[in-house]
């Protein structure tokens, strides 16, 4: 790619992503643990590195700390250059005092100095909480050669599912013409990913009039995109082909973790020539015992695995006891999991311990917390990071509970 | 306490005898052999130093040094990447003279006086690179103190060998004050059962004094010129070393130890325990484990697709096993590829090895078959 220096990324990486409740009680969205070894933000952090971006400014926000310092000056994303390199600019004041990012469009608009600084000919933005591989090289040269304002990534989605994103009509030469955030009836399948590449004059033009306009929200779906189609800018749609998952809720962030068993998934984790980068740990490799049974699973270094392993996905320094079984689950790092313990559609939570013969998920049924007031079956069960179960804790449901203390203090379906 | 090591340097000397691990250390040196699914040897001895609290560490290289470099860096992940002190790397005075190897070789450090005199720690513990043990050196360097020993050495009782691999060993014998007053390289002379872990601590003018005396002799083995020379009168004492110890100076012994971390109370004891033990970070994804899959008691380390059946054994990053191939008693490293329906048990695969379809490789005795780096079963 010629023009690398050309263009800096902005990443949003501010979003609380409250849909995943307990996920994202203590940490950002994109610092959520995916995939066994990495956090979400590694997708997008990797895809720069990978495609030869060398200075990325990373917006954060909501609950900042576990991911200021996971991600740090971007050394594992080999984000370490001179005279770039990997930012956090998280919100500050200036001598007319300062805001908290309003919005999307409003936390770049806020460090418009750090893009002047560097001036480079195009800005792209992205967000940190979408798991893809994408070679952004190949946006910016199609951007290039439709000579456009903005170039939006899109994807084909479900056309069940096209409300749920911003959905774009273009022309036969890939011209957008109209656009809709979250339709009622959409006219097309083609979803916004989130992914823009501006020239940068057009979008700190677009920017300074959308921080003036009082009834804008200052987000870029639902406002600055709008105007600039309104305002007839060169707006063009760049499609990308390949797996492209924004995990929201806690059904989608099961699914995807399911996706990553599945060799039909088009998201190659193993390939050499994308790899997907992490702040590594030096543990060792884990072991697995003669009493374990494991199909279809992946985990992790430092693992001990004396129980049943079956479509799950494992984290590091994970300990699981004799005689337990977890199925289709995702158990996060340093989680204990004493003997006979049944685990059956969960996400468990980074350091909990769970009490011998627990059972948790799956074997719920509704009738056993009627009195908790549960309308309908739970899907997926959420335990919290940090927990102590005590022995023979059954949980069938989202929970969120005290430290050390294993009563049920809230139960919400999900 | 910590701060007592802040005056101790490390000093990391080159295995001298660098064919005992034949195919395995034709391209790197003993300190760069890995070991344990992820490791190389140096970064059991170098963990120790660095959680003991050492912050100057020099590692003598052998002419075969290139993955030694490339593995440890600038020292970045041990936190040895500093302005101050650090990783030094001091380059060997002479070719290994088979005939005449030396146990500690002083004619490396003399070659290497200027950083051990510039460094201003006051003491230095010097070690070889082929135990693997978790230890805190910090325990030694007050027992040196508190015994005003002029060296202290660190042993191991009741040490069990296999017969071969008793040659090329330091054995001690210490009294009731754990004060040595033999040192030898011939086990059983004495009835002794303490062998050395090759790791001597003293105080830097000491071992300063030491050099200066070999330089003018000519003379450049610490253990068998300098301490088992009993009109030196040297204060030699004994540090004993209570917990898990492997040495590796044979074929053998590298295959039995590394089959030693199957048992997860010595996994738990090197790697959980004690100080963690750091390497050089690699990238890359969990292991995957599929549905054809079958395995037991096995120590696997991240990247590797699994097909096949796998039992009693050290699986490196990276390494594929595809449907049917079943592996046993064997040590797979990085990037091995073994196709369908290979059988091989008692087998060592260097990096990048690639065994064929229902390839059967099978040691019918207890020393296993060594396959190079590269190469094609």
């Amino acid at each position: 790619m010629q023009n690398k220096k050309q263009c800096i990324a902005m990443l949003l990486a501010g979003g609380q992503g409250s849909r995943l409740r307990v996920l994202t009680k203590n940490l950002a969205k994109p610092a959520v643990p995916y995939g066994g070894q990495y956090r979400i933000i590694d997708f997008s952090l990797s895809n720069c590195a990978n495609s030869g971006i060398e200075t990325v400014g990373v917006l954060t926000q909501y609950k900042p700390q576990l991911l200021n310092s996971y991600i740090g000056i971007g050394t594992s994303w080999d984000l370490l250059c001179h005279n770039g390199g990997l930012n956090i600019l998280p919100p500050y004041i200036g001598e007319a005092g300062g805001n908290w990012y309003r919005g999307t469009a409003h936390a770049v608009y806020q460090n418009m100095g750090f893009i002047e600084k560097h001036n480079p000919e195009y800005v792209l933005i992205l967000s940190g909480d979408h798991i893809y591989k994408m070679d952004y090289s190949k946006l910016l040269d199609y951007h290039q050669a439709k000579k456009a304002g903005i170039t939006i990534a899109v994807v084909e989605v479900p056309p069940d599912e096209a409300s749920r994103f911003g959905i774009m009509s273009t022309n036969e030469e890939g011209r957008i013409v109209e656009f809709e955030e979250k339709p009622q009836n959409p006219k097309s399948n083609l979803a916004s990913m989130g992914v823009y590449v501006f020239n940068t004059e057009c979008l700190l033009s677009y920017l300074e009039k959308d921080v003036q306009d009082p009834a804008s929200e200052n987000d870029f779906g639902k406002n600055v995109i709008p105007r600039m189609l309104n305002e007839k800018e060169r707006m063009y749609a760049y499609a990308f082909k390949g797996y492209w998952k924004d995990v929201g809720t806690i059904e989608s962030y099961w699914k995807a973790s399911m996706d990553i068993l599945d060799d039909r998934t088009p998201l190659n984790i193993f390939d050499k020539n994308w790899g997907i980068y992490s702040l590594n740990s030096s543990l060792p490799p884990h072991y697995v015992a003669g009493s374990a049974r494991i199909k279809n699973a992946m985990i992790a270094e430092g693992c001990l695995v004396y129980g049943e392993v079956e479509n799950s996905i494992i984290f590091p320094g994970v300990v699981i006891e004799k005689g337990s079984k977890v199925r289709d689950s995702v158990v996060m790092s340093n989680v204990r999991i004493n003997g006979n313990v049944k685990i059956e559609k969960a996400i468990i939570g980074e350091n909990t311990e769970v009490g011998d013969g627990s059972i948790i998920g799956g074997e719920y049924s509704s009738e056993e917390y009627s009195a908790g007031g549960i309308a309908e079956d739970p899907k997926i069960t959420v335990v919290e990071d940090n927990l102590q179960l005590a022995p023979h804790t059954r949980i069938g449901v989202l929970i969120r509970m005290k430290r050390a203390d294993s009563k049920l203090s809230e139960v919400a379906g999900v | 306490m910590k701060k007592i090591m802040r005056s101790v340097m490390g000093i990391i000397h080159h295995h001298k005898n660098e064919k005992c691990l034949e195919e395995l250390t034709r391209y790197r040196c003993m300190a760069s052999v890995p070991f344990g699914g992820r490791y190389r040897l140096v970064d059991f001895i170098l963990s120790n130093m660095v959680n003991s609290g050492i912050a100057n560490v020099g590692i003598v290289t052998s002419i075969n040094f290139r993955s030694l470099l490339s593995h440890l860096g600038n020292g970045k992940e041990w936190g040895l990447d500093k302005k101050h002190d650090g990783l030094f790397y001091l380059p060997t005075a002479a070719r290994n003279d088979v005939r005449n190897l030396r146990k500690v070789d002083l004619e490396d450090l003399y070659a290497n006086g200027d950083y051990i005199k510039e460094s201003k720690q006051e003491y230095v513990i010097i070690t070889g690179c082929n135990m693997i043990c978790n230890i805190d050196l910090k325990k030694a360097m007050t027992f040196h103190l508190e015994k005003q020993a002029d060296v202290t050495v660190i042993y191991k009782e009741n040490y069990r060998f296999d017969a071969p691999d008793i040659a090329g060993n330091v054995f001690v014998e210490t009294d009731e004050n754990r004060r040595i007053r033999t040192v030898t390289t011939r086990y059983g002379k004495r009835r002794t059962d303490k062998v050395s872990l090759g790791i001597y601590v003293m105080e830097k003018k000491v071992l300063l004094d030491i050099l200066e005396d070999c330089a003018r002799k000519k003379k450049w083995d610490l253990v068998k010129n300098v301490l088992s020379d009993k009109e030196k009168d040297i204060r030699i004492y004994g540090y004993a070393h209570d917990g898990y110890l492997a040495i590796i100076n044979s074929v053998n012994s590298y295959y039995k130890h590394h089959l030693d971390l199957l048992e997860p109370r010595t996994l738990q004891e090197l790697f959980l325990e004690g100080g963690e033990i750091y390497t050089k970070m690699k990238d890359g994804p969990s292991t995957k484990y599929y549905d054809v899959s079958d395995v037991r008691n096995i120590l696997v380390s991240n990247g590797c697709l699994i097909q096949g059946k796998v039992e009693n054994s050290i699986i490196y990053r990276n390494v594929k096993v595809a449907k049917g191939a079943s592996i046993k008693n064997s040590i797979i490293m990085p990037k091995v590829e073994i196709d369908e329906d290979a059988v091989l048990n008692g087998v060592i695969l260097d990096k990048y090895v690639y065994v064929r379809k229902g390839a059967r490789l099978v040691s019918d005795n207890q020393l296993p078959i060594i396959v190079g780096k590269r190469g094609v079963v």
